[in-house]
């Protein structure tokens, strides 16, 4: 059951390249970011934790940091995936018609963003 | 959930688990695109999709390296103390009551072992010699019905499981001059996988004396030792090598051993060499209490069916034993 629209749908020519340029620079700048940002984060809560133990084990295996890597990194990449996109097709809309079109992606895009960090930082905490 | 995973070790299956969740985090944020953008054909998202993969193995392989680096800070100036591993469960029913106020200065101790085969002892961060460690008076003061006393601390010690025994036996002869008469060694249980404590009272003996005597004037007349005790007794010389195998001490063997010679007219006399590690004493004393704990329980169930209630289970099998440093 597909959505009805009354009008047509949006095409890579609406856009600028300069638009998608600097949207997947923005996309792999937050995705670096926010994946240092996790690491750093989550050994100095490490640390602080096991700060309250005595005789506390502060050296993780090389198949732990492994994983825990590849987690960060897969978080990292789907939020700068999704930052990508929605910088790209946001902006200043020429065309009113096509409005919907836009508010239905972002709307998507913020709906995954909000409700997946939630959940990670919820299980993760 | 991952510090959970980390304890139970199901690393390796969570890798399938987490490549679904991001595929399915990538469909979700490229489905209205996949409806609203023209251009966007099934051969695109293919594309798409494969990139972010990339990258996330990409990701995945930066820092690696420097990762421990905060952690390798902190483990030097606090240093991890492999405590002796144990299956047993210690149980501490039969502890005799020394003050009728429970409330002992615990110190945490740990005990390591440096490059040249020295102990180093640590108290609360602090780096000591062992003559500091005893000496300090660490007491506390405090009321019972309108009488100040002061007790002597405990120290739980977290020393290294490969640590030479009769090494450790130099803290234990220094502690029982001071006045401090139990020492809790950390012991990991597998059982639970928690960190344990194996209870060991120090009595006055000879050969403990032995060593500071040549510094200090002679100890007092009044001063009696555990020795005179077990004067009337037979003694049995029981050396630990024997019960090494592997490396490893035969628990069984031990068990059995004592299952047969254990009465209250023996006494053991324990030859500790220096091979012995911390890991074998303890393992060997852990089956050895179990073994007269077993025995007792016996007991008491047959002293229960006989109608026997005079005769006590700890004057039948009693923990008479010595040790002694070769």
């Amino acid at each position: 059951m597909g959505r009805f629209y009354m009008h047509k749908p949006l095409s890579i020519y609406d856009f600028s390249k300069r638009r998608a340029i600097i949207s997947i620079l923005l996309a792999l700048g937050s995705t670096l970011i926010f994946y240092f940002f996790q690491q750093y984060f989550f050994s100095l809560y490490r640390s602080a934790m096991l700060s309250f133990q005595f005789n506390a084990n502060y050296l993780l295996s090389d198949d732990a940091i492994s994983l825990f890597a590849f987690v960060f990194a897969g978080n990292a990449v789907i939020v700068g995936n999704s930052v990508g996109i929605s910088f790209y097709i946001s902006g200043v809309s020429k065309s009113v018609r096509q409005r919907s079109r836009r508010r239905n992606i972002l709307n998507n895009q913020s709906f995954l963003l909000g409700n997946y960090l939630y959940l990670f930082i919820k299980l993760a905490l | 959930m991952q510090f959970m995973m980390l304890k139970y070790g199901f690393l390796g299956e969570s890798w399938v688990l987490y490549i679904l969740l991001f595929s399915v985090l990538f469909l979700e944020s490229v489905k209205e695109l996949r409806r609203s953008f023209k251009g966007y054909t099934l051969k695109i998202v293919f594309f798409h999709f494969t990139l972010v993969f990339a990258l996330i193995f990409m990701c995945s392989f930066l820092k690696k390296s420097n990762y421990n680096r905060l952690n390798e800070v902190y483990n030097n100036s606090d240093p991890y103390v492999n405590v002796p591993v144990t299956s047993y469960q210690i149980q501490s029913y039969d502890d005799p009551i020394i003050s009728p106020y429970n409330g002992y200065l615990k110190l945490f101790v740990k005990v390591l072992s440096d490059s040249s085969n020295n102990l180093k002892y640590r108290l609360y961060d602090n780096e000591l010699t062992i003559h500091d460690l005893v000496e300090t008076p660490y007491s506390e003061e405090y009321n019972y019905y309108g009488r100040k006393y002061r007790n002597n601390p405990i120290l739980t010690i977290h020393a290294d499981r490969m640590l030479s025994y009769a090494k450790l036996k130099e803290l234990e002869s220094k502690a029982i001059i001071r006045g401090i008469s139990k020492l809790n060694y950390v012991v990991h249980s597998t059982i639970n996988d928690q960190p344990y404590v194996y209870t060991k009272y120090i009595y006055p003996t000879k050969a403990l004396y032995a060593n500071i005597e040549k510094s200090k004037p002679p100890s007092p007349l009044g001063i009696f030792f555990f020795e005179d005790y077990l004067k009337s007794k037979k003694e049995q010389i029981v050396n630990l090598e024997t019960f090494i195998l592997n490396e490893k001490v035969d628990e069984q063997k031990v068990y059995t051993y004592f299952q047969e010679s254990v009465s209250d007219s023996v006494f053991f006399k324990f030859k500790i060499s220096k091979e012995i590690t911390l890991q074998h004493y303890l393992d060997f004393m852990i089956s050895y209490k179990q073994s007269v704990y077993d025995l007792r329980d016996e007991q008491k169930r047959m002293n229960h069916a006989l109608n026997e209630y005079i005769l006590k289970v700890e004057d039948k099998y009693p923990f008479l034993f010595i040790e002694e440093v070769e």
